[in-house]
């Protein structure tokens, strides 16, 4: 019992930590920025495999850390066949994502996707939640939506609405993300603002606590309601040859009191920060 | 019949006189050198400015004249006066490989060098259209 009530503090410590941030700052247009390559309907087929470094410190579900600090293989990877495309960014903890390019303009551009994502977002430590965190192993993660993203210049904007393709909780995910890169010779650098909604039935599937989970982990019943968050981040790529790519960046997630409110979380903070570095053969 | 005997050997020797100036250049030419170091410049993606701080080392077999050339755009990036040997340091910006010729006074190419511009994601681009979908 105090095991699984230990794990599930730990997996739910990712779940604080960084799947927020990650869904707020999604892939698409995060891998995008830190190509720099912001011009609509660029698409690389690529797959590369990184050794990263990451730390984050925020709420956790332990009582003695409120940090996260771990060395671990990255897989990034994009391909795409006529109109649909498969991708999959490991530093982003953004798991599968498969999908079909439906519009292109000038500026824009509309993907309709199905991602493997939501319950495996927590790059910190994923590995626990997969391996620990029945509910999150099982269902929830699948999503699917739209996302539209525009390209202006050195900026792009992206939208996204997802809802639950499990029906395991039939939540909803909506985030906006505002990004630029520019060079500076050969560092490529990159900024992102996000914001990002989750309604209650998303939040309560992996943050709250019903009648079973009360009883099972001896927590008090909590009920989420919906959630807004916001996350910045700013890091750099440097390509160092043409196989070996260099990257870092550093980002900052605020959490909405209805997610760190959880009875699952020790230590509680009203937002998150994480750093990581990573080394990246590209194949 | 003398005078036809004096232009033929007039013409022997301006032939033989062209010839040796042709084999002299070729020679020169053949032990012409221009280095690059380095030389090849890495950007993220195709498409993007690659900056790289080059250096250019050339030497040939006469003092002469040279330019050191940007063979892509045709323009001069510096020149040397009455050498046989030089070098040239400067910042390298481009999107595109990039050839480099050392020119004497005639326009000839004495001797060549390129920068190359690679990238380590070979973007490829979707095609532009309406709604594919209805």
């Amino acid at each position: 019992m105090q095991q699984s009530f230990k794990s599930y503090f730990l997996a739910l410590s990712a779940f604080c930590l960084s799947m927020v941030a990650s869904q707020t700052l999604a892939k698409d247009i995060g891998q995008t920025l830190r190509d720099n390559s912001i011009e609509s309907g660029f698409h690389n087929n690529y797959i590369e495999l990184g050794m990263q470094a990451f730390y984050g410190t925020g709420p956790t579900f332990s009582e003695t850390s409120d940090h996260i600090a771990i060395i671990n293989i990255i897989i990034n990877g994009s391909y795409q066949w006529d109109d649909f495309f498969i991708e999959m960014h490991g530093e982003d903890a953004r798991g599968l994502s498969l999908g079909y390019n439906a519009w292109n303009s000038e500026n824009w551009s509309f993907d309709i996707l199905a991602s493997d994502s939501f319950g495996q977002s927590q790059y910190e430590n994923r590995l626990w939640a997969r391996q620990e965190l029945k509910h999150w192993r099982d269902g929830g993660n699948w999503i699917v939506g739209g996302r539209l993203m525009g390209y202006f210049g050195n900026n792009m904007v992206q939208f996204t609405l997802q809802h639950d393709a499990t029906n395991d909780h039939k939540g909803n995910l909506a985030s906006l993300v505002l990004g630029r890169s520019w060079q500076l010779r050969n560092w490529n650098v990159h900024s992102m603002i996000g914001v990002e909604f989750g309604d209650e039935k998303l939040n309560n599937f992996f943050v709250g606590v019903d009648k079973r989970r009360a009883s099972y982990y001896d927590l008090p019943r909590y009920k989420s309601g919906n959630s807004i968050s916001y996350s910045a981040e700013i890091g750099v790529t440097y390509p160092i040859s043409e196989d070996w790519v260099f990257k870092a960046a550093t980002r900052v997630t605020s959490l909405d009191d209805s997610i760190v409110d959880s009875p699952f979380y020790q230590t509680k903070k009203s937002s998150a920060v994480s750093v990581r570095t990573s080394i990246n053969y590209v194949f | 019949m003398k005078n036809m005997k004096t232009l033929i050997v007039f013409i022997f020797a301006l032939a033989s006189l062209l010839t040796g100036i042709n084999a002299s250049a070729d020679e020169a030419i053949k032990n012409a050198a221009l280095l690059v170091t380095p030389e090849r410049c890495i950007a993220l993606h195709r498409g993007q400015m690659c900056y790289l701080d080059v250096t250019i080392n050339w030497h040939t077999y006469h003092a002469n004249d040279y330019c050191l050339i940007n063979k892509t755009d045709n323009k001069v990036v510096t020149c040397w006066k009455d050498r046989k040997q030089g070098t040239h340091s400067f910042e390298f910006q481009g999107v595109q490989s990039t050839d480099y010729s050392l020119q004497d006074p005639t326009g000839r190419d004495v001797a060549n060098a390129k920068v190359v511009v690679a990238w380590v994601y070979k973007s490829t681009k979707r095609t532009v259209s309406t709604w594919r979908l209805f």
